[in-house]
């Protein structure tokens, strides 16, 4: 069942608000356009990671920074 | 043993019974109480030994002192010794009240050393014939009877000298402190070894000592201190002959222990009346208390010469049945030839070297010797240097006494080995360890068969064991001939095969020689055991006759068949050439009787090599069931589960040391990572902010990529399909559909199977390209429809995978056979 909310507008917003380079947004901003639904779901997974890892980059900073816990 | 002698008091224990009580029947009880109440003995708790111990372990056991020096049995002989001695001087001095008192204390102890022995005959009837039992009995009664008259030698003389401090005068109550005196001794004169007694018993006694240990003991015995030299004509007939405590304490010792005694020490003159009371300053010779004076003095001739051949005779048949035969046939035989010995070193150092593998897995790395040092060490040392060695300190003792209750033959296999290597580097190896050798050398050459048959063919090492395996026949044949008295197995094979091999039996004379080595191989309990049943299976075939019908009588009247005893012959000779020879054992004689005795009519059976195998299930009271088929069945199923048995037998066997050493280097190898991990994990720990921002980059990095080569390869196949219909369309008409359906129903059947080592890549590239186009075909099922050497060839002249692809959707050879078939 198609997601109601990935439309390419949506997608768009998405992909600016990730924490990637500049030229990947372009080129993935380029191409929404023509993905198709499947497409669309895969690339939203890609940015969920990359929202995740950049939690995890965080937190992972945070714990050396604070020398409280070992990884 | 502080006992005075005005207590005059029961003799056994300070609260036995009085000397003038009802004579009853001496027990456990009786010898315990005996030792409670010496000092310096660590009651062994007899009860609780005899009813839990092997064997094998347990005179070694019941007679093992806290020190592990002396022995309840060495200290039991020692205080026969002792009271003995000192009631002769009383009775010299004409004191019969003091002479009485120790003739009592010395038959108590008598008693005493008397039960041990029956407790070991006990224990060991499962070894020993009843008769040879009673005869061990009978030469230990004889033996201290004997030592009631005096000589009561206790073993190898060291220091001769004794002086009064040692020797208390008898005429001085207050020095009378005999157990004082009995530790002096025993300092003095050493305590027998227990493990020289209880291997003795246990194993055989070599020929050497059997002979030469009885006839040397005895003229180690020095001359007495009271008259050392004055009455050189009063010698006795026998003397320098063995008395019966030498020659019974020698039949219990095992051969390279044996002390031999310097010429120098025999006495010039064995005293033949009583002495005289020490005088305080004189030195006297240890001796002085086992001399023979004291004793009934004018038997000794008549009763030395027979008591030594009866003990000599005991000896070799308790230990051995057919011993004293194979005796005299050994010395005629020569020697092992030199490539025997060295099998034999080999094998026993590599068997040793496994053994102390196992004990160093056991003991753990830290306390365990390394396996050249340790066999080096064990090369050629007694028992009790062999036992200190391995048992090391306290602690590694107890760890492998512990360890021995789980695996028990450990020390017997240990032990053995180091015997039997010590042995072969005498210029004579030893009778008996012939015979043990035959026996180590077929077990060795079964296991590894064993492991031959484990091992995949083609294996490189089976040859390497198939070596060993010819090596150890050769060497057991060598060994046989030897024990047979220097006969060669050729001719003996040959005479035997004139004998029986008259019912057209066809069996080579080498097949037949290896028969007979491996039933060298020889074990007594087995043997009496399968003996009887022989004897049952004799009669059950004999009484046969009388039941078989009429119909079945007939054919064997025509072999002069007429009554049972006859119909036995018949029986054999239909099944014992033929069977021993293809069963390489003669133990099939007693596979046809105890088949007979289980009901089956062994006469009708096919033979066949599995029947050994299928005698010792039934022999042990396995199926009921009866001849024919079922039968059949029956020894095929049971030939299948020994020979899976065999191979996991010596698989478990094989992989046992190296389980062991897998656990461990696993183990090392999990604390080895752990340490890797923890390492880096400390590493991460320290790392920069500009770092960790750094890998979580390259990982997002990764990510998109990756999925734009997806979007992108994606489009390219888009691209480059756009153009294949083009190309496919233009002048033909192909159904792009229906061809890529053909592919993935796997239609094209026409075309070579793929082969050679680019299969899989190349099935994994044309999955991928097919399945951009919404065509799902594994690089499995392509593997099957893609000729790869055309493919090969397209590509050499450049040809894209495409454009190769296009030809063989246009082309569609596939169609057209299916085309053709269909018309």
């Amino acid at each position: 069942m198609a997601n109601l909310f990935l439309t390419s507008e949506n997608l768009k917003k998405a992909i600016q608000g990730a924490e990637i380079s500049q030229e990947q947004k372009d080129v993935l901003i380029s191409k929404v356009a023509q993905m198709s639904e499947e497409d669309k779901t895969n690339l939203l997974n890609v940015l969920k990671q990359v929202y995740v890892l950049n939690n995890e980059k965080d937190e992972v900073i945070k714990k050396i920074e604070n020398g409280l816990e070992k990884i | 043993m502080s006992d005075k002698i005005e207590k005059s008091e029961p003799l056994i224990t300070k609260d036995g019974p009085a000397p003038e009580a009802e004579p009853k029947e001496f027990g456990v009880e009786d010898v315990k109480k005996y030792f409670v109440n010496q000092p310096d003995f660590n009651e062994p708790g007899l009860t609780e030994i005899s009813d839990n111990v092997s064997d094998g372990e347990f005179f070694k056991k019941v007679t093992t002192g806290k020190d592990q020096k002396n022995s309840a049995y060495d200290l039991a002989v020692q205080d026969v010794v002792q009271y003995k001695a000192l009631e002769n001087q009383y009775r010299g001095k004409d004191k019969q009240v003091e002479a009485d008192y120790y003739k009592t204390k010395s038959e108590d102890a008598a008693k005493v050393v008397e039960f041990l022995h029956k407790l070991l005959i006990e224990k060991k009837k499962g070894d020993f014939d009843e008769i040879d039992a009673e005869k061990v009995v009978e030469a230990v009664k004889k033996d201290l009877k004997r030592g009631s008259g005096g000589d009561t030698e206790i073993g190898p003389v060291e220091s001769p000298i004794v002086t009064k401090e040692v020797l208390p005068n008898p005429s001085s109550d207050e020095n009378l402190d005999f157990e004082k005196a009995r530790k002096e001794l025993e300092k003095a004169y050493g305590s027998p070894s227990i493990d020289t007694i209880s291997e003795g018993v246990s194993r055989p006694v070599t020929v050497e000592t059997a002979v030469s240990g009885g006839l040397e003991a005895s003229p180690s015995t020095p001359a007495s201190p009271e008259a050392p030299e004055e009455k050189p004509a009063d010698k006795k007939p026998d003397a320098g002959k063995p008395s019966p405590s030498d020659l019974a304490r020698e039949a219990f010792k095992k051969a390279p222990d044996a002390t031999p005694v310097a010429p120098e020490e025999k006495p010039a003159a064995p005293e033949t009346r009583p002495a005289p009371v020490v005088p305080e300053a004189v030195p006297v010779t240890p001796p002085v208390v086992e001399k023979p004076p004291v004793v009934a003095v004018d038997n000794v001739a008549e009763v030395q010469e027979p008591e030594m051949d009866m003990v000599k005779n005991m000896r070799r048949d308790v230990l051995e049945g057919a011993e004293e035969r194979v005796i005299s046939e050994y010395e005629k035989s020569g020697d092992l030839s030199k490539q025997s010995r060295a099998v034999l070193d080999s094998e026993i150092n590599l068997d040793i070297k496994n053994v102390h593998r196992q004990f160093t897995l056991l003991w753990a790395q830290e306390e365990a010797k390394s396996d050249g040092e340790f066999r080096d060490l064990v090369k050629g040392l007694d028992n009790d240097a062999k036992f200190r060695l391995i048992w090391g300190d306290e602690k590694m003792r107890q760890r492998a006494l512990a360890d021995m209750e789980k695996d028990k033959d450990y020390l017997d296999r240990l032990g053995l080995r180091a015997d039997l290597s010590a042995d072969l580097q005498k210029d004579r190896v030893p009778i008996e360890t012939q015979q043990l050798l035959v026996n180590f050398c077929a077990k060795n050459a079964k296991r590894l068969e064993a492991e031959i048959g484990a091992l995949p063919a083609g294996d490189k090492k089976r040859e390497e064991i198939q070596k060993r395996i010819d090596g150890l026949l050769n060497t057991q044949k060598d060994l046989v001939e030897g024990i047979k008295g220097g006969k060669k197995l050729e001719e003996i094979a040959e005479e035997e095969l004139r004998a029986t091999g008259n019912a057209g039996i066809t069996v080579s004379k080498e097949e037949y020689v290896k028969a007979i080595v491996v039933d060298a191989h020889v074990d007594r309990a087995a043997k009496a055991k399968k003996e009887k049943q022989v004897d049952d299976a004799k009669k059950r075939i004999t009484d046969y006759w009388d039941s078989m019908p009429e119909s079945e009588k007939k054919k064997y009247r025509e072999r002069n068949c007429l009554d049972g005893q006859a119909f036995l012959q018949c029986v054999l000779d239909d099944t014992k050439g033929q069977a021993r020879a293809e069963n390489r054992g003669m133990l099939t004689d007693n596979v046809v009787f105890a088949l007979w005795s289980a009901g089956y009519e062994t006469h009708k059976i096919k033979w066949g090599w599995f029947r050994h195998k299928a005698t010792m299930p039934l022999l042990n009271g396995g199926s009921e069931t009866k001849s024919g088929d079922e039968f059949y069945n029956l020894i095929k199923n049971i030939e299948a589960e020994n020979n899976k048995k065999t191979r996991e037998d010596a698989r478990k066997e094989q992989s046992k040391i190296s389980e062991d050493a897998y656990d461990l280097e696993k183990k090392q190898h999990s604390e080895k990572v752990r340490e890797i991990v923890l390492r880096e994990m400390n590493g991460v720990a320290n790392f920069s902010r500009e770092r960790i921002e750094g890998l979580y980059e390259n990982v997002k990095n990764r990510l998109v990529a990756e999925y734009l080569e997806g979007i992108e390869r994606k489009e390219r196949g888009a691209e480059d399909m756009k153009d294949l219909k083009e190309k496919v369309v233009k002048g033909k008409r192909v159904d792009f559909t229906k061809v890529l359906g053909d592919i993935y129903n796997r239609r094209p059947r026409g075309f070579k199977k793929l082969d050679g080592e680019d299969l899989a890549k190349e099935s994994k590239v044309l999955s991928k390209f097919l399945g951009d186009y919404g065509v799902r075909v594994g690089a499995g099922q392509l593997q099957g429809i893609i000729n790869l050497e055309e493919y090969k060839k397209a590509v050499k002249g450049k040809k894209s995978f495409l454009d190769y692809m296009l030809d063989l959707i246009i082309k569609q050879p596939w169609a057209g056979a299916s085309k053709k078939k269909a018309a």
